[in-house]
Formats: C-alpha cells, structure tokens, sequence
C-alpha cells in the first residue's frame, strides 16, 4: 500500500446519547481509489465528515493524519478554526449525496462553482471562471456556459452532481471525499459519475475515498475497500488479492448487493 | 415574471369582489339594517335623517340592487359623503392617508432593519447569551399592549422628562419654522408614534428572521458551503441569509393589516390626524360612509402589500421565476 | 416555563375568586381617598374616584380572561370546523373556503372589530364573540393542513374502507388527531384575545365601564396620567405579564410538537 494521505487512528463520534463511530482505523492511500462500504448506520457519513470536522454537535475523538504535498504531517482534528478553513476544499473537498439540496437553491451554478477557487487560490475571476468552463467540460459536460449560468433546479440530478464534482476539484485538492455520490441519482447517471470519478483519479492523481452501501458498486473501481460495521472498520479488503473476504459481515454485505452478488454462496430460502 | 405578475392579478379579482361582499354585509348586521342601527345608537337621529339614509342607500331596494350600485360607485371611489359633516368621504380620507402610510412606512423600514438583524444575530449565535438576551426581549416586546407602552412613553418623555412632544404632528408654531427646523419637527413627533407602531411587528419579525435563518442554516448547501473552506461570514450572510430572507419577504407583505389596525390605537394615542383616528371617530359617530370607506380602503391597501411581498418574493427566488415563465 | 405556567394559574385563580370577594369593594368610591399612591392599604393604589385599584384589577382578571377565553373558544371551534370540512372535502368547497379565509385575512382585524362593533354596538359577549369570529383564520388554516396531511393515512383509509361515513371520519379520526397543534394555537389565541380586548377596551368601544376590565381600568388611568402612574401601569403590567406568560407555553407547546414530528 502506498503512504496514506489521510490517516484515521482510533476515531470516535459521539452525539448526545449515541456512539456513531468507535475506535474507527482507517488509511486512505495517496492517488488511490478507496472505498468505504458499510450498511446504512454503520457510521460511514459520519465519518467522512468527522475527517475535515464538518459535524456540528459531535464529540470527535481520536486523530485524523493528513501527509501534505511536502510530507509534513498534520492532525486534522488539533488544528485550528483558521487554519482548517484554509484546508478544506484546499486540501481535501467533498462531494454529497443529494446534488439537488447539496447545492444552494438560490445562487448560479458557476457562482457555486468558483467559489473554492476564489478563497483557496489567487487566480482572477476571469480565471477561475476559464477553469471552471475546463472542468465543466473534461467533466463532459455538454454546455459549460449555460450550466454556469442555471440556478440548480434548471438542471437534471446527474448535471447537478458533475456541478457539485466541479465545485470540489476547482481548488485541485488533493483528496476527495465522495459520500454516496450516486445514491441520489439514477442507475445511469450514477453510473456515469462514477466513471468520472476514477477517470479524474488517474488524470489528476488525487486520492478518492468514495463512501458507499453497495460493496459491488465500491468493487467497480476501489483499490482498497473498508467495509464498517457498527462504527468501526472491520476489514480491509484489497484489489490486489481479489477483495477476498473473510469476515461473515462482509460476506453478508456481498450477498445483500443487488448489482451483483460476487462470493457465489447459495441464499437459502 | 410578467405572466406570473399578471396571474396574480387576475387572483385579485375575487378577493376584491369578497372583500366588498364582506364589508356590504358587515353594515347589514344590524337587524333591521344601517338606519335602525344608527337610529338605536344615536337618539339623536331623527325621522328625517333617517329617511334621508334610507334614501342614500337605497335601502327599500333588495339587497342585490343595493349592493351592485354601492360597487358601481366604488369603482368611481365614490364613497358618498359623511354623515357627520356632510363632506366628501373621499376628500377625507385623502387629507388622513398620508401621515398614516407614513408612518407605517417608517414603521415597515424600522421592522426591517432591526427586526432582521436581530433576529439573524439571533440565530447565528444560537444558544449563546446574545440569543437568550434578544429571543427574551423580542417575546417581551412582541406580548406588549401597545396602548400600554405608547402611555407609559407619554409618561416618561413627555410628562415626567418633557423631551419629546406627545400628541399631534408638527408644534403650533410649525408655520414659522425654517425648512430644516420643521423637518427636525415633525421628526420629534413621530418618534415616539413610529416606536409604539413597529414594536410588535419588529419582535414578531426578528423572531420569524431567527427560525428561518435557523432553518437555512440546517440545510445540505451550508454544509457543502462549510466544506469548500470560504470565510463562514460567506456561509451566513451569502448561503444562509440569502434563503433565509425569501419567507421574510412575504411576512412583511403579511404584516400591514396589524400595522395599519394598530393605527387606530397609536393615532388616537398620539392625537394624529390619520386614517386610524378617522376610522375611530367614525365608530364613535356611527358615519357609515367613511366606515365603509375605510374598511375596503384598508383591506385594498393590504392585497396591495401581499401583491407586492408576493412579487418581491418571486422575483427574488429563481425557482419562482423560471417556472412561471415557461 | 415554570414561572409562566405558575403566573396564569395565579391570575385564573383570582378571575374566578376575585368576583366573588372584592366585587363591592371594587366598585365602592370614596373621593376623601381618590388618587391615593400604592400603600398597605390599597396596594395598587385608587383611583380618581377612590376606588381601590387592586380590587378593580382583580375583577378586571375574570372580565379580561373571559372575555379571552370565550373569544380563543369561539375561534378555534369555529376554525377548526372550517378546516377540518375544507381539508376532507377538498375541490371546489375547499377552495371557496380558503378564498374566504384570505378574504378574511385582508381586513386590518381592529379594523373590522371596530366596524362590527360600530354596528351591533359593544358588551363584555360581543366583543368577546366578535374578536372569535374575526380571529379563528390561522386556526382553520393550520386545520386544513394538518386532516390533509392525515386524510390518506392508513387508519383513515381502513376506516372508510369499514364503510364509515365523512361526519363519523372527520370527528371521530380526523379532528382527534390534528388537535395537539389547535392546542398550541389557542393558548396563542387566548393571549391575542387579551391584547385585543385590551386595546378595545382602552379606546372606549369594549366593555363598557363601570364593570371593570384590564383594558377600561387603563383608558379611566389615562386621563389621570400625569399625577397617577399607578392608575394605567398596574393594570398595563396585568396584561404584559399574562400576555407574556400565554405567549411563553403557547410556543414551547408549539417548539416540543415540531420536535415530535421530527424525531418521527
């Protein structure tokens, strides 16, 4: 496995009365495809969002490592207010699950776009806007110009969804956190935004952790896949030995896929 | 946006049309019609002038006829003449406009530009100590007798401090005054009417803007907006405010029938020639024209403030904008 | 919480108990001792008359209070009966319904009381009966939603899949069910009712004098403003601190029934 470019070690959520994430260790691998797959509950959300402390009214615990372009090491979870708005969206950026609400109803598209790139980078407008149109556009999106004009109810879930990719590359980070990205959309554009995922991977060499239910969807492209249950990850799995699975969970999991069962274990019944 | 505008227009047409059929009948509650009421009310009526109302209106035609002419001299803004001292009722009510929607027009300004505010710092620090301070004023202020507060602020500035004048709206010397010694005048007059006239409708308003910047602030796009690292005053003012502000708008529109209600009780207060005070005093008198008069006046400048919240808002929402149009 | 809750239950108590003790007290005049300053004697001191302010104030409780009560009532009944036939009836008499509702709602309520009033003439029931009948909008609105939202709920459907009738569905399944939320808006109701009595009253068109209201006490305390604070700011205090405290239940009502729902 190649050095991790984020690290959890022994990462707790708690709210109020609940333990969502309990002692989670994680790598996720530099330029890597990772996947973290769990059943819905199993705590997977709330721990991509604890990595850049996007939960509000959580207690997170623990240390989240992150190796910066130079190597030098930081602990997301010690650093500051300041210093953390400067990281997100630098460093590592998010894509959500639901395009349409993730987007703000009430503001253009291109607007939405640009804006990591206006806080994290010198570039003019004229600029940002000229690499947004590049993005829209190796993103295959058919007319950059009129999708950056639209309000986000002009457009279809799968265009919302390459927005929203836009939005979170723009800044060139260089780990992208992708949260059930296709669940929201339908078979076919979700499926497309995929592709898209692991062809930007290897065009940019960024590290995706791609969160997700469905273990046969995560098997597509992952180089690494974490499966988690009741807030820890159980097992990692790796593309190199065939994602072979030894524990029953995962093996439940497989089985539950609908796209495609891969241990062929008869169901009962 | 134009046919939106024009369909909400033609939305109008019969809630005006209720709106006369409502105030028709109001003056028909009493058994027997408007001219026994008065009659009951005002020994001093006379068999005459009884006949003479009943005349006026027409009143031994059927109700259906009656009611068609009195609608086909609204439409000419004829509201007929008052009983009390035979003038024009549109005359009168166009010397007590201006002061009133003046003062309701301040009073709107006020209302947004404290109520919001407050009620957004409210909201952004949600739990804190401000918050408890403004969530507890407003609920004081909004649970204010107005009536209460306009004599306890006659008490303390114009009775016990005299600093500042306590009824009508300009001095008696006002004639003489220089162009800026009336403006400074007519200020100190309705500082206090202004204050007693927005307060309800500025705690109402703040604590509306907190739930509703509270509810833009819950929603996925903050997050996704947190997430891409911009300066949080982006997230609050540009991401939340401005959804935040849609729902906003169309209350204000909501709130001009309690302001120009409230007008009755601050002008009687304040001793200011207004619509309020008309309207009041017409009560008192029983002059059924300028009753009337006012009432659809009131309920018309309502519609008109709901027609344009309404437009504001759907101008100000793309959602709205594009989807009428198409 | 506590506080408010512990306040109305105070100002119930004396509206029912007030009447029957201090009726002749506040009624009785004796000008040797008009306009006395708050004192052991009269703790909230007399009036231009030398009636004793304390006692009127009570008194005015169960006038103020009933007359806010039966108001609340008359507009949550009334409301309630429009929205809940508007919400299951839907098409053309849900819509001439609601079109009334906005009709209503573009009258400046103080407005039409004051109209009617002007007509039917003023009274402790009327206006009572006046301010429900231009109030009980936001009721029927709230109504309407809550049964359309209720209206294709299983328990709803199997009802009328057992054969029963609208009547029997709307009172026995229909109302039952959207009546947390009337709750709420009619202790709201019960503390605009205050306010608007209060402020009809000031004015001269509520209850008529003598029988003392909150709102009536205030417009006698006026007229004596500059030489008797205790004369409009007692009763003026009455009415905030009610009014307040309503508002205060009134809204955690409401706070922990949105909670509910979301914890659904």
């Amino acid at each position: 496995m190649p050095d991790p470019a984020l690290e959890l070690r022994n990462l707790s959520v708690r709210f109020s009365s609940t333990t969502a994430v309990d002692g989670l260790n994680f790598p996720v691998a530099e330029g890597a495809f990772t996947a973290l797959v769990g059943a819905s509950g199993s705590g997977k959300s709330v721990t991509a969002l604890a990595v850049c402390r996007l939960l509000r009214g959580a207690l997170v615990h623990g240390e989240v490592w992150y190796r910066g372009a130079d190597g030098r090491r930081t602990d997301l979870l010690k650093m500051d207010e300041s210093g953390l708005l400067a990281f997100r969206g630098k460093e590592i950026s998010y894509v959500f699950q639901d395009p349409v609400s993730s987007l703000n109803p009430v503001m253009r598209v291109g607007e939405q776009i640009l804006e990591a790139c206006l806080a994290h980078s010198a570039l003019s407008r004229a600029e940002a806007n000229r690499r947004a149109l590049d993005l829209l556009e190796s993103l295959r999106v058919r007319e950059p110009a009129r999708v950056c004009r639209a309000y986000p109810h002009e457009l279809s879930g799968g265009l919302c969804q390459r927005a929203m990719l836009a939005a979170a590359l723009i800044a060139r980070p260089r780990v992208l956190i992708a949260d059930e990205p296709t669940t929201a959309l339908d078979a076919l554009s979700g499926k497309e935004v995929l592709d898209l995922l692991a062809e930007i991977r290897e065009k940019e060499g960024l590290a995706i952790l791609f969160i997700t239910h469905d273990l046969a969807l995560a098997e597509r492209h992952a180089d690494f896949i974490g499966v988690m249950d009741a807030g820890r990850v159980i097992e990692v799995l790796e593309k190199g030995n065939g994602f072979a699975a030894n524990h029953p969970q995962t093996r439940r999991l497989f089985n539950a896929s609908l796209s495609k069962a891969v241990p062929k274990t008869p169901i009962e019944g | 946006m134009k046919s939106y505008g024009w369909k909400r227009l033609l939305g109008l047409v019969p809630l005006f049309l209720g709106i006369t059929i409502l105030s028709f009948a109001v003056i028909h509650l009493a058994p027997g019609g408007p001219s026994d009421a008065k009659a009951a009310f005002n020994p001093k009526m006379t068999a005459q002038a009884r006949d003479r109302l009943r005349e006026i209106y027409g009143l031994d035609r059927p109700l259906l006829v009656q009611y068609a002419d009195w609608v086909r001299r609204l439409a000419r803004l004829d509201f007929g003449r008052s009983f009390v001292d035979g003038r024009d009722v549109r005359e009168k009510i166009a010397e007590a406009i201006p002061v009133t929607l003046l003062i309701n027009a301040l009073s709107l300004g006020l209302i947004f530009l404290v109520g919001i505010p407050l009620g957004v710092a409210g909201a952004v620090h949600e739990g804190r100590p401000l918050d408890r301070v403004i969530t507890a004023g407003t609920l004081a202020a909004f649970s204010m007798p107005a009536f209460w507060l306009a004599l306890l602020l006659i008490s303390v500035f114009g009775v016990h401090l005299r600093a500042l004048p306590v009824s009508g709206v300009h001095s008696l010397a006002y004639e003489e005054m220089t162009w800026a010694e009336k403006w400074v005048d007519v200020a100190r007059h309705l500082l206090l009417p202004v204050l007693v006239s927005s307060l309800t409708g500025l705690a109402g308003i703040s604590r509306f803007a907190r739930g509703s910047m509270l509810d833009a602030l819950r929603q996925n796009y903050i997050r996704t907006a947190r997430a891409k690292g911009i300066p949080e005053r982006r997230v609050l003012y540009r991401h939340a405010l401005g959804n935040a502000l849609l729902p906003i708008i169309t209350l204000m529109g909501l709130s001009v029938p309690g302001l120009l209600g409230g007008s009755v009780i601050f002008e009687t207060i304040f001793s200011i020639p207004g619509m309020g005070r008309l309207f009041f005093n017409s009560v008192f008198t029983r002059d059924y024209p300028v009753i009337m008069g006012v009432l659809v006046l009131g309920a018309f400048l309502t519609l008109l403030g709901n027609l344009l919240a309404d437009l504001g808002t759907a101008a100000a929402d793309p959602r709205t904008k594009t989807g009428l149009l198409s | 919480m506590r506080i408010s809750e512990g306040w109305l239950v105070v100002v119930g108590l004396a509206a029912c108990v007030a009447p029957l003790i201090l009726a002749g007290q506040a009624q009785s005049m004796d000008f040797t001792h008009a306009l006395e300053a708050p004192s052991p004697a009269h703790w909230f001191g007399t009036d231009s008359l030398g009636r004793d302010l304390f006692a009127r104030t009570l008194c005015g409780a169960s006038v103020s209070l009933g007359v806010s009560v039966v108001a609340a009532l008359f507009s949550v009944v009334f409301g309630t009966a429009l929205g809940a036939v508007a919400g299951y009836c839907g098409g053309w008499g849900d819509r001439l319904l609601m079109g009334f509702v906005d009709m209503m709602l573009c009258f400046p309520t103080f407005f039409l009381i004051l109209a009617v009033v002007a007509v039917v003439g003023s009274g402790a029931f009327v206006i009572a009966v006046v301010i429900g009948v231009t109030s009980w909008m936001g009721t029927a609105r709230l109504v309407r939603a809550e049964v359309l939202s209720l209206r294709e709920r299983e328990f709803v459907l199997a009802s009328r899949a057992l054969g029963a009738g609208g009547g029997w569905i709307v009172f026995r399944h229909l109302i039952p069910n959207a009546l947390a939320p009337v709750i709420a808006s009619a202790v709201l109701g019960v503390s605009a009712a205050i306010l608007t009595e209060g402020g009809l009253s000031f004015l001269g068109v509520g209850v008529p004098p003598p029988m003392p209201s909150w709102g009536n006490i205030l417009m006698e305390g006026k007229s004596t403003l500059g030489v008797a604070w205790w004369a409009s700011f007692f009763p003026g205090m009455m009415i905030f601190l009610t009014v307040l405290s309503a508002h205060a239940i009134g809204e955690n009502l409401d706070k922990r029934l949105k909670g509910e729902r979301t914890d659904a």
